[in-house]
């Protein structure tokens, strides 16, 4: 009972922490300079792992896929499943996985050091507010480094079954013209929201967890876990639910009644 | 002023402020020393409204700290400078960006020579050189991010001082400028200063008031020649410690 009043606590908190955020971006304080130099702390830097793990997810996908449908003599729609697959659920969930652990981990220990070495407090009492100063920009930086990057991560995911179509002898034109047979615009709008809400989670997680970090050394460890844990976790949930709502609509779409 | 009056604070069972009171007046330059652990370091927080307290009221130059909503507790913030045990330096930006962040986040309409100019001379007073400016915190020693720490407390001119063990981790001589630098900011600009230490030297030499914390309550408020003739087992004996340190 206390575990579960504790998330939901926790979950209420963030929710808080984002919507504080939110206003003052609202009344104009984001600093936009210090975003875009966030976003190179956060999202340039982040550009060859999002390139090698699209790449290398795009062939995992095929390479499965490929396997599956040799059976059945269907290679012929390997391009299509396998990039609706990978664009709708797996591309998404799993580079998102990817910058939780880097952008996310990175983001939680550094707001976290400044906490417990009082860095935070000594922004406090020389007259500014923190949240202001030092979340907001680290906060939009890997909103729109995230997003962007899930983007990216996912048209290399498509270079990667191309790539690996090369390896087994598949015509890669093959593969790319049966793309559009099977996935639809819907398939690119869900993997476009997801892209987004996964940036907002890893982007308020992260910021929430460094904050609110306490207690040296460990406090900061202890933020670095929860942060990773929540991420994933959130990211695990959000996934579901949305191709969930997605799959109803679908549906109602089919059926007339939208 | 800055009065406390009846401060209780627990952190889970401990009780770490047990029904303190006490005033400082304008001017005065007062140490307050204690064991490791007691809350000295506790009190300096409730002054700058970094901590609230269970119990009890805090006041500084007239506004009440506690309770106090965000835009009173900047004014009150306006007021204070308070120099944290470990330098608390942001390691992304410059030590010049460090010094004159007070100065850009209050808004007090200065121009950039003036910031600069400012800048300038805090970090001459504090025994720094002006080519440490450009350089970030993370290539300095110890000793100089805590010079930086002061000067940048300094930039916003406060009224009053606080220090949270000052002299932790500097050298002898370094530790000498502190306690000149302290006393001239008491007697010339007519700062008050508040020292939380285990410095006894320091705290007789340059305090104009000692105050002794021990589990939570004040056992001794006098001067330092009071100090020298107190009965207290406390402070008899942080002054053998002086007299028998090697």
């Amino acid at each position: 009972m206390n575990f579960s009043l504790s998330i939901i606590s926790t979950f209420g908190k963030m929710i808080l922490f984002a919507w504080e955020c939110f206003v003052l971006t609202l009344e104009g304080k984001t600093r936009w300079r210090h975003v875009v130099e966030q976003i190179y702390q956060v999202g340039v830097r982040s550009l060859g792992t999002t390139f090698t793990a699209g790449i290398f997810v795009g062939a995992i996908m095929a390479l499965q896929m490929e396997i599956q449908l040799k059976d059945f003599g269907a290679e012929a729609f390997l391009g299509g499943l396998s990039t609706s697959t990978t664009l709708r659920n797996v591309g998404p969930v799993l580079i998102a996985f990817l910058l939780s652990g880097k952008v996310g981990a990175y983001t939680s220990a550094e707001l976290g050091t400044m906490e417990v070495t009082e860095q935070l407090n000594a922004i406090r009492l020389l007259g500014a507010n923190p949240v202001e100063y030092i979340i907001l920009p680290r906060m939009w930086a890997i909103i729109i480094s995230s997003f962007l990057l899930l983007i990216v991560g996912l048209m290399v995911t498509i270079l990667g079954g191309v790539v690996f179509c090369e390896m087994i002898n598949i015509n890669p034109l093959t593969y790319i013209q049966n793309i559009p047979r099977i996935v639809t615009a819907w398939s690119v709008g869900q993997s476009v929201v997801k892209s987004f809400l996964f940036g907002l989670i890893i982007a308020v997680v992260s910021c929430y967890k460094g904050y609110y970090a306490r207690g040296g050394s460990v406090g900061v460890g202890i933020a670095v876990q929860s942060c990773a844990v929540t991420n994933l976790m959130l990211i695990i949930f959000t996934d579901f639910f949305i191709s969930m709502a997605s799959s109803f609509m679908q549906d109602l779409l089919r059926t007339g009644y939208l | 002023m800055i009065i406390l009056d009846k401060i209780s604070k627990s952190f889970g069972s401990r009780k770490v402020l047990d029904d303190v009171s006490l005033t400082i007046r304008e001017g005065e330059s007062v140490f307050i020393l204690g064991k490791s652990g007691v809350g000295k370091s506790v009190l300096l927080k409730h002054i700058v409204g970094l901590v609230s307290p269970d119990s009890g009221t805090v006041e500084v130059a007239d506004r009440k700290v506690n309770p106090s909503n965000a835009n009173e507790l900047a004014l009150i913030r306006q007021t204070c400078g308070l120099v944290f045990q470990f330098p608390a330096l942001l390691d992304s930006v410059t030590v010049f960006e460090n010094v004159c962040f007070g100065l850009r986040a209050r808004d007090l309409t200065l121009s950039e020579t003036e910031i600069e100019q400012r800048v300038k001379e805090k970090v001459k007073l504090v025994g720094l050189s002006e080519k440490v400016l450009t350089k970030y915190p993370g290539v300095l020693s110890f000793g100089a991010q805590k010079r930086v720490s002061i000067a940048r407390t300094l930039a916003v001119a406060p009224r009053y001082l606080l220090f949270d063990e000052p002299t932790t981790g500097m050298d002898p001589i370094a530790t000498t400028g502190l306690n000149q630098l302290i006393r001239k900011l008491t007697s010339e600009l007519k700062v008050t200063t508040v020292v939380v230490s285990h410095d006894v030297k320091s705290a007789l030499k340059i305090g104009s008031r000692i105050i002794l914390l021990e589990e939570g309550k004040i056992v001794f408020d006098g001067t330092p020649e009071e100090f020298r003739t107190s009965k207290v087992k406390l402070a008899m004996e942080f002054q053998l410690g002086t007299q028998y340190e090697f």
